[in-house]
């Protein structure tokens, strides 16, 4: 009988443990927190905007596609606290937060706690009006844990993902414009033309977006699902590609995403438990996988004409963000990492990526973080008292809500 | 077999100490760099890019051609040196060449490979030696040099005897005392050794054999 000797056992146990480790601890080099150059205080409110931000940030990622990357130029530099309210915000079991993340149109900021949905005037935080509705709870989009499902704006219309299904509000004063009561929804909705595709508890459903009527359904599990040129992406166990206006399969893949796509560029971009994955949108094949080692989990990334960003979750050490280059059709190439202890990417605008970064809280540690694309400087931070969700990016300005509903709006100088 | 003459090593060696010194220059002194990441294909000739692809090289090069130039003098002198001076000479030459096998291995892994658990590994073992070294270069050139003080070789006893001593006390300020080198890097640390090794090269490069 073969007999295990010292030499051997020693051996594979070693490597066993290297191997181990190596899957747990972070591929990025950098190992200390970024210090901004400029750090803002979101405790030190300065008063109305004088002048109003432009732009719109109308969905938790920007647009249809959740590439998380606008046409926006926000402030870079001097930044200051314009004004700041805290909502109410009464604990949501099962969520990580009281609040969601915001939405940003037509000079209106929106909200969602579990006492409805705000409207907040953009110029100085004061409340247009508000919607008592449950707002339903999604599965994570950035962390471990549930969260609030965020305001969607379209047009003249706020589209809510409540506990009793979906409702499109009037944008200027709130009021109902249709209800679909049918099944409670359970994801962000996504709109597109003049659709919206909604996860419920029936599956992944598509309604009219003028009137709420179901055109489609089908067994699809999602949080927030992307549509592009067409096709819904959506996925669970499974990552599934359907056509937008009929809801029929198109195509199927293995690669599964650990939070929700991101479709740009005829690509899906999908963060999954080992890669950061890249489909063909026309037929769900792989182009390209980034892979830094097993048990490295890749967050949901922001997409830009140049640049992926994601983060990168090892099993047992810090996360760090990664800026990677988009060079043609290959697979994305590392340009920087920054460590950010617990975090998420979750918006790019001008040449700067903003990122979320846990640890301790207060007026020196910002816990979000503008970096530059090209070598990864923190330009400036934004401290806040509690832990930021990501926020809405506009011409000239940032919104930010924290887990417990303190919304606060930041400008240039 | 050919050896190169002590003139052409002693210039070669102080070559090496001015690489040290330049290996250690603090990197913002040559330009900005990027603090907040790690960037990972820096610009060619930028601050980044002589950080991880000029000074390991540079550094690597200083070590071989100081643990040359000492070599060089023990061969030169040995049969000159009292017995226990052929000693400590031997033990600091042997302590250079695994400060030297140190320098290889960390450079050898680089900024990316502290991340991965085959390069942490290199450097812990890369600091064990540099250890070790330090252990066998601190003792074995000061009795070096001061057999060489001994024999009224003024300048080049001093340097071996206080070259490495130097170099030890300002780390002993630096993380004993407190005392702050903001701003300046590893350059207070190499200087005094630098300074040494010059030393010895140009005495290499002025002397033929021992007068």
């Amino acid at each position: 009988m073969p007999s295990i000797t010292r030499r051997t056992l020693l051996g594979t146990l070693a490597v066993g443990a290297t191997v181990g480790v190596a899957g747990c601890s972070s591929s990025c080099p950098d190992s200390d927190a970024p210090e901004p150059s400029v750090v803002v205080d979101a405790g030190d409110a300065g008063g109305a905007f004088e002048t109003l931000p432009t732009g719109s940030w109308p969905s938790p990622r920007f647009d249809a596609g959740n590439t998380g990357h606008g046409p926006i130029r926000p402030p870079t530099e001097s930044p200051t606290v314009r004004w700041r309210t805290t909502l109410p915000a009464p604990r949501v079991d099962g969520a990580a937060a009281d609040a969601s993340s915001p939405t940003v149109a037509d000079g209106r900021v929106y909200v969602a706690t579990a006492e409805g949905t705000f409207a907040l005037s953009l110029r100085d935080g004061t409340e247009r009006w508000r919607h008592e509705a449950t707002p339903a709870t999604t599965g994570p989009t950035i962390g471990n844990d549930d969260e609030l499902a965020p305001p969607v704006v379209a047009g003249d219309r706020v589209y809510l993902a409540t506990a009793d299904g979906v409702v499109a509000l009037h944008a200027d004063d709130g009021t109902v414009a249709w209800r679909a009561t049918d099944a409670a929804a359970t994801g962000v909705p996504t709109v597109h033309g003049d659709g919206l595709v909604v996860p419920t508890a029936d599956g992944l459903v598509g309604l009219g977006a003028g009137d709420g009527h179901r055109r489609w359904t089908t067994a699809v599990d999602a949080t927030l699902p992307a549509v592009a040129d067409g096709t819904v992406v959506a996925g669970g166990e499974e990552t599934v590609g359907l056509d937008a206006a009929t809801g029929e399969r198109k195509w199927s893949a293995s690669a599964r995403g650990e939070f929700y796509p991101v479709v740009a560029d005829g690509t899906v971009f999908l963060g999954t438990y080992s890669q950061l994955v890249g489909l063909a949108l026309d037929d769900g094949t792989e182009r390209w996988a980034v892979d830094r080692g097993g048990g490295r989990t890749f967050s949901a990334p922001v997409v830009t004409p140049e640049t992926v960003y994601t983060v990168e979750r090892p099993t047992e050490a810090s996360d760090a963000t990664f800026a990677l280059d988009r060079s043609g059709d290959g697979a994305p190439e590392p340009r920087w990492c920054s460590y950010v202890g617990e975090g998420a990417v979750t918006a790019a605008a001008a040449g700067h990526a903003f990122a979320l970064q846990t640890g301790s809280t207060g007026p020196e540690t910002p816990q979000l973080v503008a970096f530059t694309e090209r070598f990864g400087e923190a330009t400036w931070g934004c401290a806040t008292a509690a832990r930021p969700l990501p926020p809405a990016i506009l011409d000239g300005g940032v919104v930010s809500v924290t887990h417990r509903g303190t919304v606060a709006a930041v400008g240039g100088a | 077999m050919w050896t190169p003459s002590n003139r052409a090593i002693g210039g070669l060696t102080v070559l090496g100490g001015l690489c040290a010194v330049f290996a250690t220059l603090p990197t913002r002194w040559l330009g900005p760099r990027p603090t907040d990441s790690y960037v990972f294909d820096p610009p060619q000739f930028s601050a980044l890019w002589f950080e991880r692809t000029v000074a390991p090289a540079v550094a690597v090069a200083a070590a071989l051609l100081t643990l040359a130039g000492l070599l060089a003098l023990f061969r030169r002198d040995r049969e000159r040196m009292a017995r226990w001076q052929r000693w400590f000479a031997a033990i600091g030459v042997v302590g250079i060449a695994i400060g030297t096998l140190a320098t290889m291995l960390v450079v050898s892994v680089g900024p990316q490979g502290v991340a991965d658990p085959t390069g942490a590994l290199n450097v812990l073992l890369g600091a064990a030696l540099a250890l070790l070294a330090v252990i066998l270069v601190v003792p074995g050139l000061v009795a070096w040099g001061a057999g060489y003080l001994h024999r009224e070789r003024r300048r080049l006893g001093t340097a071996l005897a206080v070259g490495p001593v130097a170099s030890v006390l300002v780390v002993v300020a630096n993380v004993g005392a407190g005392v702050s080198f903001d701003g300046v890097g590893g350059l207070p640390i190499v200087a005094p050794f630098a300074l040494a090794v010059v030393a010895v090269g140009h005495d290499l490069w002025n002397q033929a054999g021992d007068g």
